[in-house]
C-alpha cells in the first residue's frame, strides 16, 4: 500500500526526518508519536508530497508499489486526494469559511472524478451517513461556522474520504477536540480504517489517543525514529529511554490519587539546528554513554517485540557478563 | 470558623448574544450558573470540564475582570466586587494569574525583567529600588537564572516562557494563584516539569491555586480537589481520589475513559 524507506527532509545541513523506514498495508493502522520539533508533522508532509520549498526529500516512497520520490508536482496532484488524503489538527482552518459544506466535499469528485453535480451530491449524502454527520440534507447548505468542532472534523474526514484513498493521513485530529468528542473520531477512524481497508497513519502527541486508535507504532524524536513495535506491547513495556521518559512524564489516572511530582525528561526539546550528531536524545538522557553523542544508534530487537535505535540495547547484558542465561 | 482564602458565593455570568433578527430579543446565554465553591490557603483546587463549560468565565470572575451578575467573591473575606477601584488595586498583588499562551502573554519588544516586573510597578507603592533583586529572586525560584531578565521572549522555548509567565504571577507575593489552562500548550516532558514547579510553589510559598484546565490526568496530578463544570453549573465536588475512582456523573466518567492508555 504504502512503501518508504530511507526518508530524509534536509533543512539546509540538517535533517528534520532522518532516514525513516515505515510501510502501512490495507486496513492497517499505524500511529507516529513525538513532542513539537520530532519531525512526525514533516513526515506527512513528505508522504503528501507538500514539503516546504527550500526544503529537500531523499528516499523512496512507494505508493500501490509506484515510486513517487521523483515525481512531478503534476504526478503528486493526481496522487493527493485520489490515493492519500490528509485531515489536519484544527478543522476550522482547513476549511472555507465562505463555502457551503456540500461544495466544499463535493469539490474533489467534481474536479477528480468529473461526476455529474447531482451524482456528487448523492455521493457527498453517503459521505456525511458514513462519518455519522446527522441531517445531512441540511448540512449541505450551512457554512462551517454553523457547526460544531466535532462536525467540522466529520465534514474534513468526508472530505478526505471522497475519492476513496488507499491511505488516510490525521495529523493532530483531535488535539483541538473535547475529550468525549476526541472519543467518538478516533472510533471513526477506526471503523473507516477497517471498513474500507483503507490504510491509517495517526500522527499525535497524545498517548492515550494513539493506544486508542492503532496498532503499530512509531515514536520520533528530532527527526529519528526512535521506537517501534506494536502498540499496546511497546506502551506496556518501553525500551527507549525517550519513550519510557514520556510515558513517566504523562499525568495518569491512578487509583490512590493525590497530588504527586510527576517524573521529568531534563531539559527541552532542542531545536532543529541544535541536535546532537548521534542519539538525537544524548544530553537528555538519564542513561547516556559515552557513545551516546557522536554515533548514531543502530536499531535492535526490543522486549515488547519492536526495534529501539539506542545504544544501550547493544551492549552486553548482565545475563552475558555475569550469570548465564537459564 | 477559619476564614477561606476564596470564598464564590452563588455567582452567575450571563452574557448577551447578538439577535437572530432585528426585531427578535436578544439571547441569553448563560456562562455560569450558581457556582459555589470555596479554596483555602495552600490548597489546590482544580476546574476541569470541557470548551465552553464556563472555567474560563468562572475565573475571570474570580480575578475581578468580569463582575457577576448575581452573587459574590470574597478575597480574604472581603467582596472584592464591593471595593473601591483604588482598594481592589491594592489587593491584586495577592490574586495573580497565569494564562495558557506563553507567546501571547510576554511583550515581544519588551526584555524579560521588564514583563516580570510590570505588576511591582502597576502596583506602585513597593520600594522599586530593590526591582533588580525581586527580579533575579524571582528567575530563580522558577528555575530561570538571574541572567535570563536581559534576553527577550523570543530566546526561550514554551516550556520556560511559561516560567517566565509564572515569574511575573508570584513577583508580587501573592496568595492566591489563578492558571487558565497553564499547561495545555506544552509538551509532554515540559508539561511535568511545569507542573512540578506549581506543586514546589505552593509547598514554599503556601500558595491556593485555582487550577483550571479540560485535561482531567493533569488536573488529578496536581490537586487536592476537583470541581467538574458542565453547560455552566458544578456538577461535580469533592477530594480527587473520591471523583477519581467514584464519579457520580456520567460526563465525568467519559472524562477518565478519554485518560487512559
Amino acid at each position: 500500500m504504502i512503501e518508504v524507506q530511507n526518508l530524509s527532509v534536509r533543512v539546509g545541513d540538517t535533517r528534520a526526518v532522518r532516514r525513516v523506514n515505515l510501510s502501512i498495508g490495507a486496513g492497517e493502522r499505524l500511529g507516529v508519536v513525538g513532542e513539537s520539533g520530532s519531525g512526525k508533522t514533516m513526515l506527512a508532509l513528505a508522504l503528501m508530497g507538500m514539503v516546504p520549498d527550500g526544503l529537500t526529500v531523499d528516499g523512496v516512497i512507494r505508493i500501490d508499489g509506484n515510486d513517487l520520490s521523483r515525481a512531478s508536482e503534476t504526478t503528486w496532484a493526481a496522487y493527493r486526494a485520489q490515493k492519500i488524503a490528509m485531515i489536519f489538527q484544527e478543522p476550522m482552518s482547513a476549511l472555507n469559511p465562505l463555502r457551503r459544506i456540500g461544495d466544499i466535499v463535493a469539490e474533489p469528485l467534481l474536479v477528480h472524478q468529473g461526476i455529474s453535480r447531482n451524482d456528487a451530491r448523492q455521493k457527498v449524502l453517503a459521505l456525511f451517513d458514513e462519518t455519522g454527520i446527522p441531517d445531512a440534507n441540511r448540512r449541505l447548505q450551512q457554512y462551517p461556522h454553523q457547526l460544531s468542532g466535532g462536525q467540522r472534523q466529520r465534514v474534513l474526514i468526508a472530505l478526505a474520504l471522497a475519492c476513496d484513498p488507499s491511505l488516510l493521513i490525521a495529523d493532530e485530529p483531535t488535539t483541538a477536540l473535547d475529550a468525549n468528542i476526541a472519543l467518538r473520531i478516533t472510533d471513526l477512524l477506526v471503523r473507516l480504517s477497517r471498513e474500507r481497508q483503507m490504510a491509517l497513519l495517526f500522527i499525535s502527541h497524545d498517548l492515550s489517543a494513539v493506544s486508542r486508535t492503532t496498532e503499530d507504532l512509531l515514536v520520533m524524536y528530532g527527526g529519528d525514529i526512535v521506537e517501534r513495535g506494536k502498540t499496546r506491547h511497546l506502551l506496556a513495556s518501553p525500551s527507549h529511554p525517550y519513550t519510557s521518559g514520556l510515558l513517566s512524564a504523562r499525568p495518569r489516572i491512578e487509583q490512590n490519587a493525590g497530588p504527586r511530582r510527576l517524573p521529568t525528561i531534563p531539559g527541552t526539546v532542542p531545536s532543529l539546528f541544535d541536535l546532537p550528531p548521534g542519539c538525537r536524545f544524548a544530553g537528555r538522557c538519564d542513561r547516556e554513554l559515552p557513545i551516546c553523542r557522536a554515533t548514531i544508534p543502530q536499531p535492535a530487537a526490543t522486549v515488547s517485540g519492536g526495534f529501539a535505535s539506542c545504544h544501550l540495547l547493544n551492549q552486553p547484558s548482565q545475563d552475558q557478563t555475569g550469570q548465564a542465561p537459564r | 470558623m477559619k476564614q477561606s482564602l476564596l470564598s464564590v458565593e452563588n455567582i452567575s455570568r450571563h452574557y448577551r448574544l447578538p439577535r437572530r433578527r432585528l426585531l427578535d430579543r436578544q439571547p441569553v446565554l448563560t456562562a455560569v450558573d450558581g457556582a459555589s465553591f470555596q479554596l483555602q490557603r495552600g490548597e489546590t483546587l482544580g476546574v476541569v470540564g470541557e470548551s465552553g463549560s464556563g472555567k474560563s468565565t468562572l475565573a475571570k470572575m474570580v480575578m475581578a475582570f468580569e463582575r457577576p451578575d448575581q452573587g459574590r467573591v470574597l478575597f480574604d473575606g472581603s467582596d472584592i466586587n464591593e471595593l473601591s477601584a483604588a482598594a481592589l488595586k491594592q489587593i491584586r498583588r495577592h490574586f495573580q494569574m497565569v494564562f495558557q499562551d506563553p507567546f501571547g502573554s510576554l511583550d515581544p519588544r519588551r526584555k524579560v525583567g521588564w514583563s516580570i516586573a510590570e505588576p511591582l510597578r502597576a502596583m506602585a507603592t513597593d520600594d522599586l529600588s530593590q526591582i533588580n533583586d525581586r527580579i533575579s529572586a524571582t528567575l530563580q525560584q522558577v528555575g530561570l537564572q538571574a541572567r535570563d531578565a536581559d534576553k527577550y521572549p523570543h530566546e526561550f522555548s514554551g516550556g520556560q516562557r511559561q516560567r517566565i509567565a509564572i515569574a511575573r504571577a508570584i513577583i508580587t507575593h501573592p496568595a492566591l494563584l489563578v492558571a487558565d489552562e497553564a499547561v495545555s500548550a506544552l509538551d509532554v516532558s515540559v508539561q511535568a516539569q511545569i507542573l512540578n514547579l506549581l506543586m514546589d510553589l505552593k509547598q514554599e510559598l503556601g500558595l491556593g491555586i485555582l487550577f483550571i484546565s479540560h485535561d482531567l490526568a493533569v488536573v488529578a496530578s496536581i490537586c487536592d480537589r476537583i470541581l467538574v463544570m458542565r453547560n455552566g453549573r458544578i456538577i461535580e465536588t469533592g477530594p480527587t481520589a473520591q471523583v477519581l475512582t467514584n464519579p457520580a456523573h456520567e460526563y465525568t466518567g467519559t472524562l477518565l475513559v478519554a485518560a487512559q492508555i
